[in-house]
């Protein structure tokens, strides 16, 4: 072995070896830039459309079921949707009360009166915080800068009726199957078929906090609202019925 | 405050031409950190951070990079004993994470004293190599202290553990090694003894043994070790040529786990595509370049075992980051240097980075007249 002289260049041979270090190096590079190609440029459908076919989540969009109505077309049944709040409470207590406390003052705005004693007796189940939301409830839920994910407003539908007993009996009765109203009694059911609509389907990327990702939200059927029937019979208007 | 064509002066300090690069892709880092968490983290709490580290690491720039090359040599045991004592303490007095106990934390700050050690661990080797030069071909002589001086520092990582960094310094030791005039055959024997080893670590922790085999078959562990290796494909797949904008990565923001940190490759790639990404990797092959224009030139095996041993130390574990989005290896916990979320990573980087600065100054000091008489 050559003995070097501290301030003499390295040997030839080290030199050698740090040019073949470098090539490595590039080769690496080039095997990297390769395999970068073929996720992002050749393949990209390969990888990505198994991943796109679990992550999503298929959807119903319940159609409005039509309205019964009389002659002069005051309306006899008919549906509206309406909302809830819903929070999942984390099984950590912990994690629950940070969570009650980034949304606390809305749920105060919302007239929801949850305490801490409440939150610790709900870890790990689904507490209902608000029954029915109106417009107003639900445009101060939009300005919640950033909801936890365990908080969902769920809609459903509710199928109202004119205020006769007699006139009830006659109309009829729905059953919600799979968000759907479906005429089981009566008038109800005899119009079904027109009263029903035709569900719409969607599709939509969930993030792993369940949450949509709003962008990649797809409809792949139109939602048809049902028909409104009018039955041969009249009633007198009543104040307050207003659909 | 005067800019120079070579630097930028500031309060007596100098801020060399490369450092300003390195400025540049750090601040790159910054908005990639900001990409990856402005929906979970709107007040880009980790991305100001970053910012903060960034300032600290090019004020250890300015201040490290303009000593003389002799500091360095005449000061090493110190650096030893600030560096090695820190990793030492740290099985003690730090933190665990993730089941790895590798951190000092005071008040919300982490420091990470491994990586601090890596630009000293160098300097160690290139000492080393200075003392054994007249002997590198000896198995006893030549050959084991350098390994001792590998196993000191590598010991209290494994105690940790942190196989990622681990594989760092293994990387940088043999390059170093193998380089500076070393046979193959010591690393070659080296390696095959190491191989119980490896099989007695999988069996103490079988986490490394899961993700051995989730790389080797990510899709039959695709709900646990799997899972990261198969968001990496979907995340880099969804970014495409161009990628999508900043602010609509889908895959990194719905599924990619450490998207700031362990995953911030895939993260960018998604919301840069491919043509944004690239430059990373030719930024790498461009300081592996300049750490072989320098090498070749430096006159002592001291400074060109150290600029060696940083340049194999920050390119190999880029590539290994890289390498690990890439399903290429399986996940090692390991960060993109000057990019990647981390205090400690960033400030060690640019402490590292000013150590080359400071010691190419070598290659332009005209050499002293020789002794006759060596």
């Amino acid at each position: 072995m050559t003995q070097l002289n501290c301030r003499q260049a390295l040997p030839e041979s080290m030199l050698t070896r740090a040019t073949v270090a470098l090539f490595l190096f590039v080769l690496w590079a080039v095997v990297i830039t390769v395999r970068l190609a073929q996720f992002m440029i050749v393949q990209p459908e390969r990888f990505l459309d198994p991943g796109m076919s679990r992550s999503l989540y298929y959807g119903t969009i319940p159609p409005l079921r039509g309205r019964l109505l009389d002659r002069d077309g005051t309306p006899l049944a008919w549906s509206t949707r309406v909302f809830s709040l819903h929070w999942h409470v984390p099984w950590d207590k912990d994690a629950a009360l940070h969570e009650w406390r980034s949304f606390r003052s809305v749920l105060a705005t919302l007239g929801c009166g949850l305490n801490e004693e409440g939150v610790l007796d709900a870890v790990g189940t689904t507490v209902e915080l608000r029954r029915e939301l109106d417009e107003a409830s639900i445009a101060v839920l939009e300005t919640f800068p950033d909801p936890p994910g365990t908080v969902e407003l769920e809609s459903r539908l509710v199928r109202h009726y004119y205020p006769d007993p007699k006139l009830r009996r006659i109309l009829g009765e729905i059953e919600v199957r799979d968000g759907i109203e479906l005429g089981v009694s009566g008038m109800e059911q005899t119009h079904d078929l027109l009263l029903r609509g035709v569900p719409g389907r969607y599709s939509v990327m969930r993030d792993r906090r369940k949450q949509w990702i709003p962008e990649t939200w797809r409809s792949l059927c139109d939602m048809r609202p049902g028909y409104d029937v009018y039955l041969p019979l009249r009633v007198k208007k009543v104040e307050g019925v207003n659909p | 405050m005067t800019i120079r064509l070579r630097g930028i002066a500031f309060a007596g300090l100098r801020l060399p031409p490369a450092g300003i690069v390195y400025v540049l892709v750090s601040l790159w880092g910054c908005l990639a950190i900001y990409a990856a968490t402005r929906h979970n983290d709107p007040d880009a709490h980790f991305a100001l951070r970053q910012v903060v580290w960034m300032v600290i690491g090019v004020a250890v720039l300015m201040v490290v990079s303009g000593r003389r090359p002799s500091f360095y040599r005449n000061t090493l045991c110190w650096w030893i004993v600030a560096t090695g004592i820190p990793l030492v303490a740290v099985l003690f007095l730090g933190i665990r994470v993730n089941g790895m106990r590798g951190w000092f934390a005071w008040h919300g700050v982490f420091l990470q004293p491994s990586e601090f050690a890596k630009p000293v661990f160098a300097m160690s080797l290139g000492a080393i190599m200075e003392k054994t030069a007249s002997r590198r071909r000896q198995w006893l002589r030549g050959y084991l202290p350098c390994l001792f001086c590998a196993v000191a520092w590598v010991l209290p990582i494994a105690a940790q553990p942190d196989f990622g960094t681990i594989l760092v310094y293994i990387l940088m030791f043999a390059v170093v090694y193998w380089v500076m005039g070393g046979p193959l055959r010591h690393l070659v024997a080296t390696g095959a003894g190491t191989i119980p080893l490896i099989a007695l670590v999988c069996w103490q922790h079988p986490y490394v043994a899961n993700r051995l085999a989730a790389y080797i078959s990510p899709d039959a562990w695709a709900h646990s070790s799997g899972w990261h290796m198969i968001q990496f494909r979907r995340t880099l797949a969804s970014g495409g040529l161009f990628g999508r904008s900043l602010s609509s990565g889908r895959w990194s923001d719905a599924y990619l786990p450490l998207g700031y940190s362990d995953s911030i490759f895939a993260t960018a790639a998604e919301t840069m595509g491919f043509v944004g990404v690239l430059p990373i990797v030719i930024l790498i092959v461009a300081l592996v370049a300049y750490g072989h224009y320098r090498v070749c030139r430096l006159p002592s095996p001291f400074t060109s075992a150290t600029v060696l041993g940083i340049v194999a130390g920050l390119a190999g574990q880029a590539f290994i980051h890289l390498s690990v989005n890439l399903g290429l290896l399986p996940p090692t916990g390991l960060t993109l240097p000057m990019i990647s979320y981390g205090g400690s990573s960033l400030v060690s980087t640019f402490l590292a980075l000013g150590i080359i600065e400071a010691l190419v100054v070598e290659d332009v000091t005209p050499a002293p007249p020789t002794d006759p008489t060596s």
